[in-house]
């Protein structure tokens, strides 16, 4: 904490310093508050009326933006105090930390509530015991990573949003201020790589997940989870659709919003930085949420796990959940085949003299 | 502990050596050997992961050997060694692994995974856990001279036959022959026309050789089971012909394990360096063809390809040669995509081919081989090796493959000059 | 107290466990049997010993498709730890002070972060191989899963504490080093420095074969 001090107030000293004040009534404080500035602030703490605070409203002006003439050369240097940072400190503690903490709990209350109230859907006919292949170890890599990228993102993202409140009263002042300064490093170390694993998503799922005959069938009946009616389904159903778009342009907002935000210098104007901050902190929040809800879908459905864990789905699972792509599944094995055959004919017969050129007989 | 697994272990115990502690100090269990291993890739059974079949050693090793193993013994933990930990592994060893040394030149870390499993054989057979084929295999050799029984007599009737059709003589126990030349079973009793092939060509060659009827049987089922002193009194018989007839060199047959057996593991058996040189029949060849001493004529027309031996090239160095050899006879060879050094194993070295129980599992793995070929479209495939020749038939076979098998000596002596000289002498 | 502890006796201990052990275990391999081969070499071993030691940085060809994933994020995760480890500007200033007495540029902030994120990325991949893959999921000992385990920890607390104001966080950082060396010697962590006998080992044979490998 003294180290801010020191910021704060090696930064008006600054501002004060460089810049040509028109207000009188501003220049007239100046003076003699400058000794006092440093017995202001720490007797701001002990909940003393701090003397500065006249200078303080002095240089504010209410809310007008003052703009004066400066040597320094920036985008934003002939700004002494903008006051937007100030109402995006009040939208933050009154709207986003509690309307999104309410909406985190209310998540979490609504997960809890369907794992107790609705029964596990357990495999049609049990287990039969033999498995169709469903993932290949790269799409589980892709997955498993980005759970690691989102968990550690959530968890760091979490502690700078909702920390101050959570763990203050719990461990105190002392604990908190290295636990922020870690999650806010480790949050932006870790960020980009959220970015790969966006593009490692879209290069091993995107072909899985364009709209096909039976998805909108699938939405209406909420996946046939009340009705038991069977249907058609493909490789993913309406539902896992959603989730991965969803999950898709979430991250896309939360990479650019999060790139804006790791160089603000390319940010010409502060409302900017702050939809960003707002853009990012709402799809951060929707994520989270969606994931509790993506858990539980998969473990209401048994069997679904496996997926992920070996890549090996029972045939009964994949029969009654999936069943047209456990159908091309199986057939496609035999006409892969084939294809192979053939092609690797046409080669042999298009240029029968190539690899024979090639031969290590030099 | 039943006496069994004490005396694997024991045999275990004696395999430890820098190269161990090196190799297994180092494997990171990253599972890149796996991909390099046929059993593996046409199974897609992790646990024929190569440097999963050296788990009994390498567990001794971490008990007994590694800095964790001997810091936990001393605080009193010992995991026990149980009999299962070797028993288990028979199955992995001897039936999902030819030996081909294909693990041993991709692992990152370097390690020589073929060799660590020869040494896992050696606790397996000291402790029993050996297929009963490989067993009957050397004891027969040991008491008949040849895994195949007594083969002598089938040997000299062949002989008969080949000097009644070519008019040349074998010549059996010269003293002060320039070559001494071994033979292995399967070409005495499968594939004969081997016998004639060197017969003609080395007249043709006019090069100084013998048979030696005490010990012309070359392979080695001590090798093939991991059992040392089996292995060392099977070499000893033909260092012992050798000297005793003071020929200058042994010529090693085509058979990839018995050119290991004689060429590199021979002396080490003995305890003592040769006297005398040891050549591959396909050095000596393209020694004989470079000097200008084999001259052919002629050339095969069929598109061919040519299957590297695993312990002939992989694990022997005898590489540049054969293709040499085929070059000169044949005249449309393609190469498979990974030929030479890294050349996929027919799936029956090691004693896979003589052990009936693997025999399933040695045919699915040809898959390998098959789409290598299938890649390829060639009408006739040639190799060096006679155990390879009888598992790649079996593999087309099995496979409804219409190709052709050749041995490469056979097709040498085939395209030998007429030299009327020769003839009678 | 703790960070007494910390930095004292616990430092200098895991120092001494990390150079004991590794002496003690290269010493293993040094020392122990050798078998002198009496065959007839075809070639010399050196020069086979000491191309192989180079020449297994790279993949084979036809491997190379198969094994894409343990290579690619194999040499991400090594390069990136490696250019954490020695090229980090607080580093190349403790081994200046403490150990060397002298140093070398160090990288830009930026470039230390790139680097530390290319190390997060192959060793979170590395690691998921490592479970995913059924392969490596069979082979590999709790010591292996460890030692991933450990080097995220050691690299994710010494990115917690890039801004080197809170002294919490460097003693946590310091910590898990020292855990880490303690844990180096009895570990396949050790490949680090055995894989040069181990490439060297082979390579001779081969070499002595008269083969490349
Ligand atoms: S390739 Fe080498 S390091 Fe990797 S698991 Fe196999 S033996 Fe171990
Ligand atoms: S020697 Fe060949 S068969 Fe045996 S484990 Fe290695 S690659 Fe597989």
């Amino acid at each position: 904490m003294t180290k801010l001090k020191h910021f704060w107030f090696l930064g008006i000293m600054l501002m004060l310093l460089s810049f040509n004040i028109n207000s009188l009534s501003a220049a007239e404080n100046v003076q003699d508050s400058n000794a006092n500035l440093v017995n202001a602030v720490s007797a701001q703490q002990d909940g003393v009326k701090s003397p500065g605070s006249d200078l303080w409203r002095n240089v504010r002006q209410r809310n007008a933006t003052i703009s004066g003439r400066t040597q320094v050369k920036g985008a934003k240097s002939g700004t002494l105090i903008d006051t937007k940072g100030n109402e995006w400190r009040k939208v933050r503690r009154e709207m986003l930390v509690p309307y999104g903490g309410y909406f985190l709990l209310g998540a979490l209350g609504v997960i809890a509530l369907l794992f107790i109230f609705i029964k596990r859907q357990r495999i049609p006919n049990g287990k039969s015991g033999k498995t169709v292949t469903r993932m290949s170890s790269m799409q589980m890599i892709t997955h498993w990573f980005l759970v690691v990228i989102v968990g550690f993102m959530s968890i760091t993202g979490l502690l700078l949003l909702f920390g101050r409140f959570v763990i203050i009263p719990i461990m105190g002042l002392e604990a908190f201020s290295p636990i922020a300064s870690a999650s806010k490093e480790g949050h932006n170390l870790m960020g980009p790589l959220l970015i790969i694993s966006l593009l490692m998503m879209l290069f091993y799922y995107l072909r899985h997940n364009f709209p096909a005959k039976g998805d909108l069938k699938w939405l209406f009946t909420l996946g046939g989870i009340f009705s038991k009616k069977h249907l058609e389904v493909g490789y993913f159903n309406a539902g896992e659709k959603i989730l991965f778009w969803a999950t898709i342009i979430l991250c896309t907002l939360l990479s650019i919003s999060g790139l804006l935000l790791l160089f603000p210098y390319y940010e010409p104007t502060i409302e900017r930085t702050q939809l960003a901050l707002l853009i990012h902190a709402i799809a951060a929040l929707a994520i989270i949420a969606m994931v509790f809800g993506h858990i539980w879908m998969v473990y209401t459905v048994e069997g679904t796990f496996d997926a992920m864990n070996t890549g090996e789905v029972d045939e009964n699972w994949a029969k009654s959940h999936h069943s047209r792509w456990y159908k091309e599944k199986t057939n496609t094995a035999e006409v892969e085949d084939t294809d192979a055959i053939s092609t690797s004919e046409n080669d042999a017969g298009g240029k029968p003299s190539s690899k024979n050129e090639e031969g290590a007989y030099s | 502990m039943s006496e069994r697994l004490e005396k694997g272990l024991t045999a275990l115990r004696g395999q430890m050596d820098s190269k161990v502690e090196s190799f297994f100090s180092s494997c990171v269990n990253c599972g890149i050997c796996a991909e390099s291993c046929l059993f593996y890739t046409e199974t897609k059974d992790p646990r024929y992961t190569p440097i999963y079949k050296t788990e009994p050693l390498r567990k001794l090793w971490k008990q007994e050997y590694s800095f964790w193993g001997k810091f936990s013994s001393k605080l009193g933990f010992t995991k026990t060694f149980k009999e299962s930990d070797l028993a288990d592994w028979e199955e992995l060893v001897y039936d999902g692994c030819s030996m081909c040394g294909r693990c041993s030149m991709v692992c990152p870390m370097g390690i020589d995974i073929a060799d660590i499993i020869a040494r896992v054989k050696q606790g397996l057979s000291a402790a029993g856990y050996t297929p009963q084929d490989l067993v009957g295999a050397a004891n027969r050799t040991l008491e008949f001279g040849s895994p195949m029984g007594n083969i002598l007599p089938a040997l000299k009737a062949h002989i008969k036959h080949i000097e009644a059709d070519t008019g040349l003589t074998v010549p059996f126990d010269i003293e002060g022959a320039d070559y001494m030349v071994t033979i292995s079973a399967n070409e005495v009793v499968t594939f004969p026309e081997y016998i004639g092939a060197i017969t003609r060509i080395f007249a043709h060659a006019n090069v100084s050789w013998t048979i030696s009827s005490e010990a012309f049987e070359a392979t080695n089922s001590g090798l093939q089971m991991g059992n040392n002193t089996i292995a060392t009194e099977l070499v000893g018989r033909i260092v012992a012909a050798a000297e005793k007839l003071k020929v200058k060199n042994v010529v090693s047959p085509e058979c990839g394990h018995a050119y290991a057996a004689i060429r590199w593991n021979g002396p080490n058996y003995l305890g003592k360096k040769y006297t005398f040189g040891v050549v591959h029949i396909l050095e000596l060849l393209d020694e004989l063809y470079r000097s200008g001493r084999i001259k052919t004529s002629g050339m095969e027309t069929s598109r061919m390809t040519f299957h590297d031996p695993c312990q002939i090239v992989r694990r022997g160095g005898v590489a540049a040669q054969p293709r040499e050899l085929l070059a000169s006879v044949a005249s449309d060879v393609t190469e498979m995509s990974d030929h030479g050094r890294m050349n996929w194993c027919c799936g029956g070295g090691g004693g896979v081919s003589a052990n009936e129980r693997a025999e399933e599992l040695r045919i699915q793995v040809f898959n390998r081989k098959k789409s290598q070929l299938d890649e390829i479209k060639v009408e006739t495939m040639v190799t060096a090796c006679s155990n390879c020749r009888t598992v790649l038939e079996d593999g087309l076979d099995a496979n409804d493959m219409d190709m052709e098998v050749l041995g490469l000596t056979e097709l040498i002596a085939d395209h030998l000059v007429e030299n009327e000289a020769l003839v009678g002498s | 107290m703790i960070a007494n502890f910390i930095d004292g006796p616990l430092w200098y201990f895991s120092l001494f466990v990390f150079f004991a052990g590794v002496m003690l275990r290269l010493g293993s391999i040094i020392f122990s049997k050798h078998k002198v081969d009496l065959s007839v070499a075809r070639g010399p071993e050196a020069p086979g010993a000491f191309r192989t030691i180079f020449s297994r940085f790279l993949p084979d060809k036809g491997m190379y498709p198969h094994i894409k994933l343990q290579v690619i994020a194999g040499y991400i995760f090594h390069l990136g730890l490696f250019a954490v480890i020695f090229f980090a500007a607080p580093h190349i200033k403790f081994f200046d002070e403490h150990f060397l007495g002298f140093s070398w540029t160090a990288l830009p902030h930026w470039g230390f972060i790139f680097a530390a994120q290319l190390a997060f990325l192959g060793l979170i991949l590395l690691w998921l191989q490592r479970v995913i893959n059924p392969v490596s999921r069979l082979i590999s000992k709790t010591g292996d899963h460890i030692s991933s385990i450990l080097t995220f920890i050691v690299l994710l607390t010494g990115c917690l504490a890039l801004l080197e104001s809170f002294s919490s966080l460097r003693l946590l950082h310091r910590f898990s080093v020292e855990l880490f060396l303690i844990y180096f010697p009895f570990s396949s962590l050790m490949h680090a420095f055995t894989f040069i006998p181990s490439r060297a080992f082979t390579g001779a044979w081969f070499g002595r074969r008269g083969i490349k490998s």
